[in-house]
């Protein structure tokens, strides 16, 4: 009896051994992204694919948080004196994943690179700030011209990746300090990404493989994700939820995307360089139903030009214009003008803004406004609409950032991004003083900021769309970030 | 009388079913087919909604009779364009031969070698995707292929004692061409504009399941393809329906040409008489 | 001999009015590359710097000449949404789309080439009905349909193969039948004809009434005239062969030639889309020769003097 006790014992021993052996791709994550990096070298990449993927790789003197606050990075600590102007960063002891050791000169000559205009044309703005970047032992010594709020966030951003002196291949053969290091990149099929084992944090990520699957096709990915060939698609489109949703085995999280999209409105053209005309618009806008035709109901209504998804900063206050059509054509009529005749472009490539267009064009429509709308080209759109601001009115998704000033600068009326003609001197002040406030000051700066812009009407502010992050539930330690990244370090199964 | 020939009515009868939902649909859909109602999506086919509805609550039997107006249009017009501007050219180059035979020829091999569908393609790279381009490029990829038909032809008839009896009394160029000629070379163009027919109406409905073709609030059975590819597990009538139509169309086309060119093998003997 | 080498010399002179044509229709146009890579977070001084280093601010002819040399050495630029050389990422999917199209020649050949034969052997039997309904659905129903019906079938529902993307060879069974039937239904229709041709002529009946078997006759006489006609217009097949692909790798989410064309279309790649042309255009014009080649040592009329 006892020699059948075992056999059967051995034998489900076998069996259990054999499923699991099947599952050999319990360590590796798969993940789905809709395309490609434009590029790994810090001073090239503008595309958000390119850090949502270094992320992973790259480290800079401070990290995000998926919060959205900072902490340290390859500076164990930081301090900054009381001009506001130098700051003092202290190296920890880390690695390059080539398995040289971090020296802070390798640190000074990546950031000298970073915000030299004739190797980083697309990026060196943003830190032209910098007045000098010194090594002194295990300090780095970074001093401005002149106190900037934002430069911290700056830093955590990849313009701030940190990779050794002399690596030639940054952008396809990109070496780092980051939990994973890079294997191999197959343009639009995969990247893949290996735990780095000498990585300074304590915690050591579960996944030992990590690959980036390209996928534009949402749909597709989805059957991927289904049939169990990938993992987890990161943001997927709000009209494939219900497909994924209430699955077995299939988790769905929620998070802001941090994402403002806005009904712009060109200033400088009639009838709405007239106030009372912009508050008409305002009125005539349900946003509820925008949110819930266009983007599936998934997404959070906004009042300003900030998203709540940056807590600290946005400003909860502010009271949003009503959706109220009898008054929007009061408004309309002490304006003077009847059923005025605007054109509303709509960028092609994004459903979300196509869609968006159409409802506000009908909403428009009920109170009187003449909408003739024209979807165009994203290329033809980028040079008419953003370059020449030559347009009415427009939607389209500005991109979140951590620091408010990246945000809301855009409304000043010198930004080159300022493409709504949008112009308000009181909020010029704040802008500039923004720049130069302690932490505590900033909030209530940026917070009459934000208030201008409702109370102006700068532009309808439509919704944050939620990011969908669809996983196997097997998946756990998935975290949101308010920025355009996906952490697989916090992943484990 | 001739036994009624059963390729060229099963051709027929698909092609009448679609051109006629697609010629009402102009003026009567039971929906209005841009019209979202998210809250009705994905209704399986009914008797109210006859094919189901989208992922949008859009009636898919509506929106499949405006997508027909759209990609049966672009088809027509790529055709005749191509048709005529092919035939004229077609005729020089045979009537006339030498110089303007090899000139014409070469233009048309080269153009030749690319279908409609990389034209296009090539097309929308330039100057962008829309009706217009998607329709220009067919339409020009059309003309070396019905040039082709309309030498052979010409060349063929060039020769005959008939044409040369015509000559003989003084008949001009144009009037031997036009009233003689042509005349001849109808039925093996007809056979080509069947056959060409089906071929533009599957080039604009890959460029637009593409996303390079037509380009929305404009309905076309391509374009609903790539939509409903993403729901086709949950809602497998909205990619059945547009699919099905799109092959009814050109099974109806390929059909109508066979069943054209084998009537004229039939006729063949009423031709040789008439010379 | 001067037939090869003339037709190697006009391979090499198309090649070159293709290159000039792309160059120029591709470069002249508006639409401003630099503009499309700093999307909404540009300023003008970067737009401008990025148009510097992109060398977009040259007269035309200077690069034109900068990219033909650059080809003839094999380079074909760097892709603007890549940061990659163009070669580089076209030969890493050139395999994908080659597998592809390859195993959809042989696919359809396999089912073609016993289909023709049969039905033109069998005239007007049920097999030869069957062949032509064969014939007209394959050649009416659109392959990229075809495609999305066999992803849920074949994918989704029984779980045979992967629903899309590349995991291997595997990955490329569902997109070469979908690629293979409309190909398939021509080539059946082609062959059936050829064989018809043939098994009508003179010398044929002849053979026969001397008791040579029918089998003799198809695989003697019949095939070869089949294989003439179908060399004779190969080129045509190839380049809808071609286009074909794009479309199914589009279906299938392959990572061939055409996922790479068409975002590089959308997005003014230029030196991408110039490179895909090239290419494509290249492997056309070698195929056609090689058509050319087969089709004169087949048919005696050709001569190789």
């Amino acid at each position: 009896m006892m020699f059948r006790r075992m056999v059967v014992l051995f034998m489900l021993a076998l069996i259990l051994a054999l499923t699991t052996g099947l599952g050999s791709t319990a360590q590796d994550l798969t993940i789905a992204v809709p395309t490609d990096p434009d590029s790994f070298d810090p001073t090239r990449a503008v595309a958000a694919a390119s850090w949502e993927i270094a992320f992973n790789v790259y480290e800079g003197l401070v990290r995000t948080l998926p919060s959205g606050e900072l902490t340290g990075g390859l500076a164990y600590n930081w301090n900054v004196d009381e001009t506001g102007t130098v700051y003092t960063f202290h190296l920890r002891e880390a690695y390059f994943h080539t398995g040289e050791r971090v020296t802070p000169e390798d640190v000074v000559h990546a950031l000298n690179r970073i915000r030299d205009p004739e190797v980083s044309e697309a990026r060196a703005g943003d830190f032209s700030v910098i007045e000098s970047v010194e090594a002194a032992e295990d300090q780095i010594i970074v001093s401005l011209s002149r106190p900037h709020g934002p430069f911290l966030f700056t830093l955590a951003g990849m313009p701030g990746a940190i990779y050794p002196r002399g690596a030639e291949n940054q952008a396809s053969q990109p070496i780092g300090t980051g939990p994973y290091r890079f294997v191999e990149w197959r343009p639009n099929q995969h990247i893949r990404l290996e735990r780095f084992d000498q990585h300074w944090s304590d915690s050591e990520p579960f996944f030992t493989t990590v690959e980036f699957r390209i996928m534009p096709d949402d749909s597709s990915a989805v059957l991927n994700l289904k049939t169990g060939h990938i993992d987890v698609i990161p943001r997927l489109e709000a009209a494939l939820l219900h497909q994924v949703e209430n699955e077995p085995g299939l988790n769905v999280h929620r998070a802001p995307m941090n994402l403002v999209q806005i009904l712009a409105i060109n200033h400088q053209r009639e009838p709405f360089n007239d106030p009372l005309v912009r508050q008409a618009a305002a009125h005539a806008i349900d946003k509820d139903e925008i949110i819930f035709g266009a983007a599936w109901g998934e997404g959070q209504p906004l009042v300003t030009g900030l998203s709540p998804a940056m807590a600290v900063f946005h400003n909860d206050e502010i009271t949003d214009y009503a959706y109220d059509p009898e008054r929007s054509r009061q408004l309309l009529a002490e304006a003077g003008v009847s059923s005025p005749s605007v054109t509303l472009d709509l960028p092609a490539p994004y459903a979300i803004h196509v869609q968006a267009g159409e409802i506000v064009a009908e909403q428009l429509g009920t109170v009187g406004f003449d909408v003739a709308l024209q979807i165009v080209e994203w290329g033809t759109w980028l040079e008419r609409v953003y370059s020449q601001r030559d347009y009415d009115m427009t939607i389209v998704g500005l991109a979140g950032r951590l620091d408010p000033h990246e945000v809301l600068v855009r409304y000043e009326s010198s930004s080159s991004r300022n493409f709504f003609n949008f112009q308000n001197p009181e909020y010029d002040a704040l802008i500039a003083e923004g720049q130069t406030a302690s932490h505590d000051e900033r909030i209530a700066v940026y917070n009459r900021a934000q208030e201008i812009l409702t109370e102006d009407v700068a532009g309808i502010f439509l919704m944050d769309p939620s990011q969908l992050a669809v996983m196997q539930s097997a998946i756990k330690g998935w975290e949101s970030y308010p920025i355009y990244v996906v952490d697989a370090a916090r992943l484990y199964r | 009388m001739r036994r009624r020939n059963p390729l060229l009515v099963l051709g027929i009868i698909p092609l009448v079913l679609i051109a006629a939902l697609t010629i009402v649909g102009i003026w009567y859909t039971p929906y209005n087919p841009s019209q979202m109602r998210v809250r009705e999506r994905f209704q399986p086919p009914s008797s109210e909604h006859w094919f189901g509805t989208d992922q949008y609550g859009r009636d898919l039997f509506s929106r499949i009779m405006q997508g027909g107006r759209t990609t049966l249009a672009v088809g027509l017009v790529a055709v005749t364009v191509g048709l005529a501007i092919g035939t004229a050219l077609g005729a020089v180059s045979g009537y006339y031969g030498q110089q303007w035979d090899e000139v014409l020829m070469r233009i048309a091999d080269g153009l030749y070698a690319f279908p409609a569908f990389l034209l296009a393609l090539l097309a929308v790279t330039i100057v962008g995707p829309g009706r217009g381009t998607v329709l220009t490029a067919i339409a020009v990829a059309n003309v070396p292929i019905f040039m082709r038909v309309a030498r052979a032809n010409f060349v063929q008839l060039r020769n005959t004692t008939y044409i040369e009896a015509a000559r003989a009394i003084g008949a001009s160029d144009l009037r031997i061409a036009v009233q003689h000629m042509l005349p001849n070379t109808v039925t093996p163009l007809l056979v080509q504009a069947s056959a060409s027919f089906a071929a533009s109406v599957l080039a604009e409905a890959s460029l637009s399941y593409l996303g390079v073709g037509i380009q929305p609030p404009l309905a076309s059975w391509g374009r609903m393809l790539r939509e409903a590819q993403s729901f086709a597990g949950l809602a497998p009538w909205t990619v059945v329906f547009p699919g099905l139509a799109l092959a009814l169309t050109i099974l109806g086309l390929n059909l109508l040409g066979d069943g054209i060119q084998e009537r004229r093998s039939e006729g063949g003997i009423a031709q040789s008489r008439h010379e | 001999m001067r037939y090869a080498a003339g037709k190697v010399v006009s391979f090499a002179a198309t090649l070159f009015i293709i290159s000039l044509i792309t160059f120029t229709a591709l470069q002249v146009l508006p639409g401003d590359p630099a503009l499309l890579i700093l999307g909404t977070e540009g300023d003008p001084e970067a737009v401008e710097a990025l148009r510097n280093r992109l060398g977009l601010d040259d007269p035309v002819p200077i690069r034109y000449g900068r990219w033909m040399l650059g080809l003839l050495q094999g380079d074909m630029g760097e892709s603007l949404r890549y940061n990659m050389s163009a070669s580089e990422l076209i030969l890493r999917a050139l395999p994908i789309s080659l597998m592809l199209a390859g195993a959809a020649v042989g696919l359809s050949l396999c089912a073609a080439l016993p289909l023709g034969v049969l039905c033109a052997t069998f005239r007007g039997r049920s097999i030869d009905l069957f062949g032509l309904t064969f014939a007209q659905f394959g050649m009416a129903i659109p392959s990229f349909w075809l495609g999305i019906l066999l992803i849920q079938v074949f994918a989704v529902r029984l779980h045979l193969a992967p629903p899309g993307g590349y995991e291997g060879i595997t990955s490329l069974v569902l997109p070469a039948v979908a690629l293979a039937l409309p190909r398939a239904a021509i080539l059946t229709r082609m062959v059936r004809a050829s064989m018809l041709d043939v098994l009508h002529q003179d010398y044929v009946r002849t053979a026969r009434s001397k008791g040579v078997s029918l089998w003799a006759v198809v695989f003697k006489h019949a095939l070869r005239n089949a294989g003439i006609n179908i060399f004779t217009v190969a080129g045509i097949h190839l380049t809808q062969l071609l286009a074909g692909t794009i479309v199914i790798e589009q279906v299938f989410a392959l990572p061939g030639l055409g996922q790479l064309l068409l975002p590089a279309v959308l997005q003014r790649d230029l030196p991408l889309v110039q490179g895909l042309v090239m290419i494509g255009a290249s492997l056309i014009l070698m195929a056609n020769l090689g058509f050319d080649f087969i089709l004169a040592a087949l048919d005696p009329r050709i001569r190789f003097d």
